[in-house]
């Protein structure tokens, strides 16, 4: 009964989520396009299909690292580490294919293990020691960061080499980056792994009722693991892709990521207390704000408001969202 | 008042100090002690060689030590100082805010501090030695200009690729906005906030081509990053030859971009000139050569571009 009742609540809210994402398009649509604020050009600037691939592909960074943060919250927990691993993830990749000259899918795969060890090592810490994830992450932010500039002595590690550029860069078949491509294909991962699998309904069990979880025979701490270690995984991917898409690989990206990550999940319905929400809303959380910043820009709006903004309008569709339930 | 007090405390610790020790190699080199935010970083080294070939020809015990981007070591390394009686300290902190109170323990201790490149909050030193950042945007103002120029252009857009609430690039953003104004009167200026950051700057130079289309004729990047950060979104929209992109403090990755001709210039720093200003002036207060000096000393700027570095007085 429960459980069901959960499963509507998760589809009221996405939809709510999604009717907000069209009211905040269709508005800015009408600014910039209609009204032609901030500019001066008779073509549509916002609705228009340059402008929504690039919107998809600004968004594509945050939405992975959201699909992996989505998971952590819905165990109740929260990773603040997630802008540190990006960087990590570019200067390591950095090191292994520009310094060492490692083959490039062989460093994206050693990179991919790291970041899974890394992610792995935030839930080890968390469950068997037994401390808050906020605490465990703020640290582990800290020390990632670190790590990041240790690893290349506070220089970015750049290379001419176009094979780096390609993941970020190329488009398939012509118009379709790869990053959007990835971004859909880890969304699908992530949509079966919640809905299809056990793993998905242990996670979802685990947030929402530990206890129960605990006597039904869950080994709740691997559940937790798992989903840190996918996260550390996403972010990853998230510090891959930019790194290409930069043509290097900086200690200091990512700055502020986690908050981006968190934003679009909660934006996208799910639950800051675990057990409720969905990839899919996450998916449209991460559209809103990409949608959002995109549009002020358009709209030559000061950087200083757009914070306000952006800030409001967050708050909004999670009260717009809680009334709904 | 504070810095006769300072002076006459000095003074007496200093000839206690050679009372006490009498044929110590003190007595004819002056002993500084330098602490650096980091030395791992290619700017701050410059700084180190350029202020030990100084101290080797001015007969002086230079004691350098790396913070490490702490203000706990660093602040240690103060207290040291003040342990060793050094005969002045040079400090660049990499929190102006949180060393303000040890380095006013030095001062209190009569032992004149002078800060470089970042200013200490919360302590009389006698000076400021930092890079003139407004004139710096001046400069970066003249290369843009130089680049439209040379494509004919005088109308358009040019856009700021900002770290908004940062007094330095605030001051580089004021400079070169002075200069673009004079030049191009049909030129609109925007500014966009990036945070200094190279992937936020990356995303707001996307937007900006948006939004402008082909109006937009020019970015300048208030840093390394951002200027970076503008380039591979232009490179991306193979807009090179539409958008003239210009940078401040030429590090190794804008310099490689300059010479491939992808960005017109940077605004260069010289650390060295900052380190040797800062040493000299301290030296001057220690043998009472100069006694006033302003809060803030500007260290002159220069450009990078294809030709090279460039000094501009």
């Amino acid at each position: 009964m429960k459980e069901s009742r959960k499963l509507l609540a998760g589809r009221i809210s996405k939809a709510s989520t999604f009717l907000i994402f069209l009211g905040l398009s269709a508005v800015i649509f009408i600014l910039t396009d209609l009204l032609k604020i901030g500019n001066n050009s008779d073509k549509w600037i916002f609705l228009e299909l340059g402008n929504i691939r690039n919107i998809l592909n600004q968004i594509s960074i945050n939405a992975i690292i959201a699909f992996g943060m989505t998971l952590v919250i819905l165990v109740n927990g929260i990773d603040l580490s997630v802008g540190s691993m990006v960087a990590v993830a570019g200067v390591t990749l950095g090191v292994f294919f520009i310094q060492l000259e490692i083959p490039l899918l062989i460093s994206y795969l050693l990179v991919l293990i790291i970041g899974g060890l890394v992610g792995f090592s935030n839930g080890m810490v968390i469950t068997k020691i037994k401390l808050p994830p906020f605490i465990v992450t703020l640290a582990s932010f800290q020390i990632f960061r670190g790590l990041a500039f240790i690893l290349v002595n506070g220089q970015a590690k750049f290379t001419t080499d176009e094979s780096f550029k390609i993941i970020g860069n190329r488009f398939l078949f012509g118009f379709m980056p790869i990053s959007i491509l990835a971004m859909l294909a880890i969304f699908i991962f992530y949509h079966l792994l919640l809905s299809r699998t056990s793993l998905g309904r242990k996670i979802y069990l685990t947030g929402g009722n530990e206890e129960a979880a605990r006597f039904s025979g869950i080994r709740i701490d691997w559940v937790r693991i798992s989903a840190y270690t996918l996260t550390g995984i996403s972010a990853t991917v998230s510090g891959i892709l930019l790194a290409s898409r930069l043509g290097s690989g900086s200690p200091n990206v990512g700055v502020g990521y986690e908050l981006d990550a968190i934003a679009a999940t909660v934006v996208g319905g799910t639950s800051f207390t675990g057990g409720m929400g969905t990839i899919t809303g996450t998916l449209i959380g991460a559209l809103i704000l990409g949608v959002i910043s995109n549009g002020l820009n358009l709209l030559g709006i000061s950087p200083f408001f757009q914070q306000i903004v952006r800030g409001l309008i967050i708050l909004s569709a999670v009260i717009l969202d809680s009334r709904k339930r | 008042m504070k810095k006769v007090f300072a002076v006459l405390l000095f003074l007496s610790l200093a000839s206690t100090a050679l009372l006490a020790n009498g044929t110590s190699e003190k007595e004819d080199k002056l002993v500084i002690g330098v602490t650096f935010m980091s030395l791992r970083h290619p700017f701050f080294q410059e700084m180190k060689v350029a202020m030990e070939e100084k101290a080797e020809k001015s007969n002086i015990i230079l004691r350098l030590t790396d913070g490490d981007f702490d203000a706990g070591i660093q602040s240690n390394q103060v207290n040291d100082f003040i342990q060793q009686k050094v005969d002045g300290i040079i400090i660049n902190p990499t929190d102006s805010k949180a060393l303000g109170p040890s380095v006013q323990k030095a001062i209190d201790a009569g032992i004149p501090v002078v800060s470089v490149d970042v200013a200490v909050e919360g302590a009389d030193t006698i000076t400021h030695v930092a890079s003139d950042n407004y004139k710096g945007g001046e400069i970066a103002g003249g290369l843009m200009t130089g680049a439209l120029q040379e494509r004919n252009v005088d109308s358009g857009t040019v856009i700021i690729v900002d770290h908004a609430g940062v007094s330095s690039t605030q001051e580089r953003n004021a400079g070169f906005q002075k200069v673009m104004k004079k030049n191009f009167p049909n030129i609109t200026i925007e500014v966009f906030d990036a945070v200094g950051q190279r992937d936020r700057g990356m995303v707001v130079a996307e937007d900006a081509m948006q939004r402008f289309g082909d109006d937009l004729v020019g970015i300048f990047g208030v840093n390394d990053d951002t200027s970076l950060g503008a380039l591979s979104a232009v490179e991306r929209a193979d807009m090179l030859d539409q958008i003239s992109i210009v940078g401040y403090d030429a590090g190794d990755e804008s310099r490689a971009a300059i010479e491939a001709g992808k960005i017109v210039g940077n605004t260069i720093q010289f650390p060295s000139l900052m380190g040797t200003t800062a040493m000299q002036n301290l030296v001057d207060y220690i043998n009472g050569v100069r006694t006033e000096f302003p809060d803030f000393m500007p260290v002159a700027v220069g450009t990078y571009t294809k030709e090279g570095a460039q000094i501009t007085d």
